[in-house]
């Protein structure tokens, strides 16, 4: 058994040893990843993957039907306007804008 | 406070009716100097009392603004009794106007947004609603640059609108545009558009627009980068 004393010796040079620097690169982006997708007051997240367009939420009849968009609205991403050749970054924020209310 | 050189109420129905009041209560003690001018060419009738806050027959901007008048003597209140159109607009509203667009048509909602976008500074506030869910649109320009974008701007409804303004319209046409509305829905697009204008004026806007649903209970600000 080793020696207590020399243990916590051996812990405290450990400790006091330089964290050293990171090597390798960030971690790459995921392969699947979660985006917020809203339709007037609804918003749900749903998970895509690395290449995915705005034309794949579009071509989604389930999200289309969960959020309540037809299709034709305009389409902004992060509060900018895109097109649907849009490709899907993590943590983005898609809108569907709904018509405007006719009545007052 | 922003500069703003006068407020102009667009439409005194089921909205305008709703925000002309508490509007005028806060300007009395906030800026009670800022002209505040009503627009309507429509009348009160009998049936509007359902939604509509009125204490006579008449035309909607002349009885509204001479009830504000009583209950406001500290501020400078005018009724203009046409609906506004392309001839009058630009006499309407000048630069530096912040607007509530409180119409139930697109057409006049388009109108407003482009009239506002050939200014240098003007704030248009817009809201709608159907039966039980509704929005508001936040339009700023300062020094001639969009900071949210125009209604028509992702609106393709409102820039091509299916409507057509109401001083288009005739008598008969007039009367039959109306259809069912809750006035919860109406006092919910007003109370938005309200808080709306206090951020405008007080605060950095950071939506452009809210979504809301009465039956859900579900409400939504709309980032908007122009």
């Amino acid at each position: 058994m080793r020696d207590t004393n020399e243990a916590v010796e051996n812990m405290d040079n450990i400790i006091r040893l330089p964290v050293p620097e990171r090597k390798t690169d960030p971690a790459p982006e995921p392969e699947r990843f979660s985006v917020q997708v809203g339709f007037g007051p609804e918003s749900r997240e749903f998970e895509f993957s690395r290449g995915d367009t705005v034309r794949t939420i579009l071509n989604n009849g389930l999200i289309k039907e969960l959020i309540g968009f037809r299709g034709g609205e305009g389409i902004v991403v992060n509060g900018r306007p895109v097109d649907s050749n849009y490709f899907l970054n993590p943590g983005d924020h898609v809108d569907f804008v709904k018509e405007a209310g006719t009545k007052a | 406070m922003k500069h703003i050189s006068r407020i102009v109420i667009v439409g005194l129905g089921g909205v305008g009716t709703r925000i002309a009041p508490i509007l005028c209560q806060y300007l009395t003690y906030e800026q009670p100097g800022l002209p505040v001018f009503l627009i309507d060419g429509d009348k009160f009738e009998p049936k509007n009392a359902q939604r509509q806050i009125f204490t006579s027959l008449g035309n909607k901007a002349e009885v509204t603004a001479g009830q504000l008048r009583k209950d406001f003597p500290e501020l400078s209140i005018e009724a203009k009794t046409q609906f506004v159109t392309d001839d009058n607009v630009y006499i309407y509203i000048p630069e530096g106007s912040l607007v509530f667009c409180c119409v139930d048509n697109h057409a006049s909602r388009k109108l407003l947004s482009e009239h506002c976008r050939s200014l240098e500074n003007t704030t248009l506030i817009s809201g709608g609603n159907e039966f039980d869910d509704g929005n508001i649109q936040v339009y700023i320009r300062e020094s001639g640059k969009n900071l949210t974008p125009p209604l028509t701007h992702l609106h393709p409804e409102i820039m091509r609108p299916k409507d057509r303004n109401p001083a288009e319209l005739d008598c008969m046409e007039l009367s039959a545009a109306g259809t069912p509305q809750l006035i919860f829905a109406n006092v919910k697009v007003a109370t938005e558009m309200l808080c709306a204008f206090w951020v405008v004026t007080k605060k950095e806007v950071v939506f452009s627009e809210v979504y809301f649903d009465l039956k859900t209970g579900a409400q939504r600000p709309i980032l908007r980068k122009e």
